[in-house]
C-alpha cells in the first residue's frame, strides 16, 4: 500500500520517531498535524525525488492540496510518479 | 524631524513589482497603499503576516503612511503571538490568508480596485522614528523586541547594496524564497528593492522547480535571494535555472562545496550575507572563492571579554554578536562558531535555555532538555529533546511543544527517557548527552 511507503518514508527522512501507522491519512501534515515545517517539506521533496523519480512542485494551483494530508501526499505520488 | 524617501524611484511608471506574472509599477503601488491605508483599522500596532509579497510591500507602505508601527513576529506559534499582544496593547493582524491567529483581531487584506489618484508623491518616511519591530528569542525565556527606524534600514540598505554592486543593477528584479518577515528576508527582498529602484516578485517559491518556474517568469536581470537548504534543493535536483546575475544566500553558514558547484551549474556568483536582527547585514563573502568575510564599509568589530562588538554609524548602538569569530586583518573575519547556548535553525535564533524551561514548565514533564546533535552532513540541523514523564507519550508532549514553539524548533525526534544523566551538581554535561543520543539511537 503506498500510502504506508510515503508513511514510512516521511518519518524516516524527518527522523520523526512515530509509528506509521499513527499517522492518520486524513490529517494535515503541516502545522496541526504532524506540525512539520517548510524545511520539512524541503528534505521530504528531496526524498521523493529520488524514490519516486519525479520533481514536487508547490506553485500549482493544487499546491495546498498535495500537502494536505498523507492521503493526498500520497495520491499525488501515485499519479506523477517514474519509478 | 528629517526624512527619507520611502523608495529611490521617483519615475512612477517604473515597474517595482511583479505579481502573477503582471507589472506594477511605483504610481500602482502606491495607489494600492494608500487605498489599503484608508481600510486599516485605527491601532497603533500591524503585524504585517502577508505572506504574498507585493502585498507585505502594500501592507508596509499602508501601515508606515497611518503612522503605525510594523510588527514582524518571531514565529507562527501561538505563544509568540499571545507575547506580541502583551508587548503592545492596540496591535491587529494583516494577512492575505485565513491564519488564526488566538484571539489578536484579523484584519483581512483586500486587493483594492485599481483608482485613479491625483496625490502621486512619493511618501517621505522620517528617519529616527522606530518603524518597524521584529524580535529575537532571549534566554529570559521572554522574546526582544528591535526597533528599526527608517534611517538604520535605508543606510545598511546603501552599503549592503553598493557591494553587492547594484547601482549597475537598477533594473534587477529580485525574488525571494525566504518570508519578508524576519531580518533578511526584509533586507534583501524589500529593502534592497526600494533602496536600489529594483523590482520585487511577489511569488516564495519552495522547491527546486518552483524556483525555476518562478524565476522564468521574470525579466532579466534577475537576482535570487535564498537560503543554503533551497540552494542545495536546487544543486541535487539539477534543476536549470535561467540565468541569474547572482544568488544572495543566508540564514545559515552555505558550505563552499556547495557554492562551487552552485556557481558551475547555475553559471553565476553565489554571495552570502552575514548578519543579525540586531545589525542587519554587517559582511558578505563569496564562499566558492573565500571563506573570509568582508566587513560592509563603516562597520568595525571590536573585541571584548565575553566576545564581538559590532558597531556602525547607522546603528543606533552597539551590539554584541552571539557568534564566535577570529579577525583576519582589519576589516575580514572567519566565523568559528555560535555561543553553546545559542542555537539558529533555519535562519531562527533560539536559546536552548529558554527551550528548556518552556519544556520543563509542561503540565506532566517532570524533567527535560533540548539537544543539538552533530549536524548530519549536508542536511540542516535539528533538535532533539530528552524528556521525562510519567502520564504523557513522545506525541502528547511533541502537542504541547507545538503550543509553545515555532516549529523549526520541536524535536526530530522527541525521545522520553526514564531520567536525565544530571551530574552530582544536577548540571547535564554535553558529554552525557551525547551519549544518551546514541544510546536513544541505537534503540530505535
Amino acid at each position: 500500500m503506498l500510502e504506508n511507503e510515503v508513511a514510512t518514508l516521511i518519518i524516516d527522512t524527518l527522523n520523526l520517531r512515530v509509528d506509521p501507522s499513527s499517522i492518520d491519512p486524513q490529517a494535515p501534515l503541516f502545522n496541526e498535524g504532524l506540525g512539520l515545517d517548510s524545511i520539512d517539506a524541503l528534505e521530504l521533496a528531496m526524498s521523493i525525488s529520488k524514490k519516486y523519480g519525479f520533481q514536487l512542485r508547490s506553485n500549482d494551483e493544487n499546491n495546498a492540496n498535495i500537502f494536505a494530508s498523507l492521503s493526498s501526499l500520497s495520491r499525488h505520488i501515485e499519479s506523477s510518479r517514474t519509478t | 524631524m528629517n526624512h527619507l524617501p520611502l523608495t529611490a524611484t521617483t519615475d512612477p511608471e517604473r515597474i517595482v513589482a511583479w505579481r502573477d506574472n503582471e507589472p506594477r509599477s511605483l504610481s500602482r503601488l502606491l495607489i494600492d497603499a494608500r487605498a489599503v491605508a484608508g481600510q486599516l483599522p485605527d491601532r497603533s500596532c500591524l503585524i504585517n503576516l502577508c505572506e504574498n509579497r507585493y502585498r507585505f510591500l502594500v501592507g508596509l507602505i499602508a501601515g508606515i503612511l497611518k503612522g503605525q508601527k510594523i510588527v514582524l513576529p518571531p514565529g507562527r506559534a501561538n505563544e509568540d503571538l499571545k507575547r506580541l499582544q502583551q508587548h503592545c496593547n492596540s496591535i491587529y493582524c494583516l494577512t492575505d490568508t485565513d491564519t488564526r491567529l488566538g484571539d489578536i483581531e484579523i484584519h483581512r487584506y483586500t486587493d483594492p480596485v485599481c483608482s485613479d489618484s491625483s496625490e502621486q508623491a512619493i511618501p517621505e518616511v522620517p528617519s529616527a522614528k522606530p518603524q518597524i519591530e521584529l524580535f529575537t528569542s532571549g534566554s529570559t525565556g521572554r522574546a526582544t523586541a528591535h526597533q528599526k527606524s527608517w534611517g538604520t534600514l535605508w543606510e545598511g540598505a546603501r552599503l549592503t547594496g553598493e557591494r553587492l554592486g547594484l547601482d549597475n543593477l537598477t533594473q534587477a528584479t529580485v525574488l525571494a524564497t525566504v518570508p519578508p518577515q524576519h531580518m533578511f528576508g526584509l533586507e534583501a527582498s524589500i529593502l534592497l528593492p526600494l533602496r536600489w529602484g529594483l523590482s520585487v516578485s511577489s511569488e516564495q517559491p519552495l522547491f527546486a522547480a518552483d524556483i525555476a518556474a518562478s524565476l522564468e517568469k521574470l525579466p532579466a536581470p534577475r537576482i535570487l535571494v535564498t537560503t543554503p537548504l533551497h540552494l542545495r534543493n536546487c544543486v541535487e535536483e539539477e534543476i536549470k535555472l535561467p540565468q541569474t546575475t547572482f544568488i544572495l544566500s543566508a540564514t545559515s553558514t552555505l558550505s563552499p562545496t556547495l557554492a562551487s558547484r552552485a556557481e558551475r551549474l547555475f553559471d553565476t556568483q553565489v554571495l552570502e550575507i552575514y548578519g543579525s536582527t540586531e545589525t542587519g547585514a554587517i559582511a558578505t563573502r563569496r564562499p566558492a572563492l573565500k571563506s573570509d568575510w568582508s566587513l560592509l564599509p563603516g562597520i568595525t568589530l571590536d573585541q571584548e571579554t565575553k566576545g564581538w562588538r559590532v558597531a556602525a554609524a547607522h546603528l543606533p548602538e552597539s551590539v554584541r554578536l552571539s557568534d564566535r569569530l577570529k579577525k583576519t586583518s582589519e576589516h575580514h573575519f572567519i566565523l568559528l562558531g555560535r555561543d553553546s547556548d545559542m542555537v539558529k535553525i533555519a535562519g531562527k535564533r533560539a536559546s536552548l535555555e529558554d527551550l528548556n524551561l518552556r519544556l520543563q514548565s509542561l503540565d506532566g514533564v517532570e524533567d527535560g532538555v533540548f539537544f543539538l546533535p552533530e549536524q548530519r552532513s549536508a542536511s540542516i540541523p535539528r533538535l532533539t529533546a530528552f524528556v521525562v514523564s510519567n502520564i504523557l507519550d513522545e506525541q502528547e508532549i511533541t502537542q504541547a511543544l507545538r503550543e509553545q514553539l515555532d516549529p523549526a524548533f520541536l524535536p526530530r525526534p522527541l525521545f522520553k527517557v526514564d531520567r536525565l544523566p544530571r551530574n552530582a551538581t544536577g548540571k547535564l554535561p554535553q558529554s552525557a548527552l551525547v551519549t544518551l543520543f546514541k544510546q536513544c539511537g541505537e534503540k530505535q
